[in-house]
Parts: structure tokens; sequence; C-alpha cells
């Protein structure tokens, strides 16, 4: 069981990033062309990417990696390396669910634009498309990569104190 | 989180168990802790600089922007564009 439950959250956490790399990509294409058609399609596969790939791909990572880390004597709180990462895992994935109805909003805008028409100050909103929030995510997914591989050593004070306790801390 | 934890090795006679301080922060967490600081420093500059560009105040509305409030503005179509 531990074994799938790692699997499910390696995949989880690779496809995260690939899903944000996917998103990237449209945000790009919105960003650089000045096809209006090419800008409000891509707001309409950025929300259903979002919502159908980022979110609940985002949560199932969260939700494995605590449930790793709680199945193990890693634990939640007694490296910093997993403090690190469960802290940023949460941040980015609050941010993602904040940032969503504004993807979902322009979205809408963009949906809206019956026949290629986009007032002009919706036009210069949609063709800036989504660069700083899906690009700083994407840095902080990779950081978190990087510690959960790297492992870099350090326990924190109670994960001290459990050590002292409880002897062996070994992975089971 | 599956390899060899860092704390397995036998600790008979380990000095750092028989020790009741904890260890303090290791180098590469203050140096994490510093960059994260300076990128929420900043961040914040920049709210100063260019306030109302971005922030959590911004998610949840996006005001005029939402479709249906054009109104007379200026339409821009895409065979204008190409």
């Amino acid at each position: 069981m531990r074994k799938f439950v790692l699997a499910t959250h390696l995949s989880l956490s690779v496809g995260w990033i690939g899903s944000v790399v996917a998103y990237l990509v449209l945000s790009v294409a919105a960003a650089v062309t000045r096809d209006v058609e090419t800008i409000t399609s891509s707001w309409v596969a950025m929300e259903l990417v979002g919502w159908y790939a980022i979110v609940p791909i985002a949560l199932g990572s969260l939700v494995t990696g605590i449930l790793i880390a709680l199945g193990t004597s890693w634990g939640l709180f007694r490296h910093y390396w997993v403090v690190i990462s469960l802290v940023l895992t949460t941040f980015a994935a609050i941010v993602l669910l904040l940032h969503m109805p504004d993807v979902s909003a322009l979205a809408d805008v963009a949906r809206g634009a019956s026949e290629g028409e986009l007032a002009e100050h919706q036009y210069s909103r949609l063709g800036e498309g989504d660069l700083l929030h899906p690009g700083l995510g994407l840095v902080v997914l990779l950081v978190i990569q990087f510690l959960n591989v790297y492992k870099p050593p350090g326990l924190t004070p109670y994960g001290f104190r459990k050590w002292r306790r409880e002897g062996d801390l070994t992975p089971s | 989180m599956s390899d060899q934890h860092p704390t397995s090795s036998s600790d008979h006679g380990d000095p750092q168990r028989q020790d009741h301080r904890p260890p303090g922060m290791p180098r590469w967490v203050k140096g994490f802790l510093i960059v994260v600081l300076v990128l929420i420093l900043a961040f914040l500059v920049l709210q100063v600089v260019s306030p109302g560009q971005h922030g959590p105040r911004r998610h949840g509305g996006l005001g005029p922007l939402s479709a249906g409030t054009s109104g007379s503005a200026p339409v821009i179509m895409s065979s204008m564009l190409q």
C-alpha cells in the first residue's frame, strides 16, 4: 500500500509540473500572438487545463504527500526539507485555487467574443496571457521536486526530540 | 521519501543523541529562508511601486473586464489584426 501511494504521489507531482508547462505554453501563445481567435481559444483551453488537470493533480499531490509523510517515520514536521516542501506545496495549491476563478472569468470573456470581436480593453487584458502565476508556480514546483529528490539533511527541534525518544527512524 | 533515512544509522554511542540540545538550523535552511525573505521584500516593493497591479486583493473580481461590459469601447476584430 505504501508503494502504491508513493507511486501515485510521484506520478501526480511530476504530472503537476507537466500540466503547468502545458498551461504556460497556452499562456505564451496568447501573449505573443495578435490573432484574436488564438488568444480566445488559448484562454478557453487554459481554463480547461487549469480546472480539469492542474487543480485535481495538485490536490492529489498534496494529499498523497501528506499521507506518505504520516505513513513513514519521515513525518510531517521532523525534517526541514519535508516541512518546506509541505509549506510550498500548500502555498502553491492555495494560490492556484485563488487564481483559477480569475482564469474562468477571463475564459468567459474569451467565449463571449463572438465572431472574433473583442473590446479593446478586453483584448489588451487577454493578450497579456497569464505568465506570472504559472511561471512562478513552475519555479516553486521545481524547488519542491529537487528538495524531495536530494532530501537535504537537518532535523527540526521536534524531529530531534522524536529521534532521541524513539531511536531508529528508518522509514517503515 | 522511500530512500534511506539520514538518521537511520545506529545511534549507539552517538554523542548527538546523548546531547539534550537540538541541533541548530542547517545552513541550507538559513540560505533558503533568506532567499524567500528577499523575494517577499521584492514583491512588497513592487506592490508599493505599482500598486494594484497584482496581489491577493486582485483575486475574486475582474471588475469592468467581464463580458457584457464593453459598452461603447472600441471593438477589435481578428480580421483587423491579420
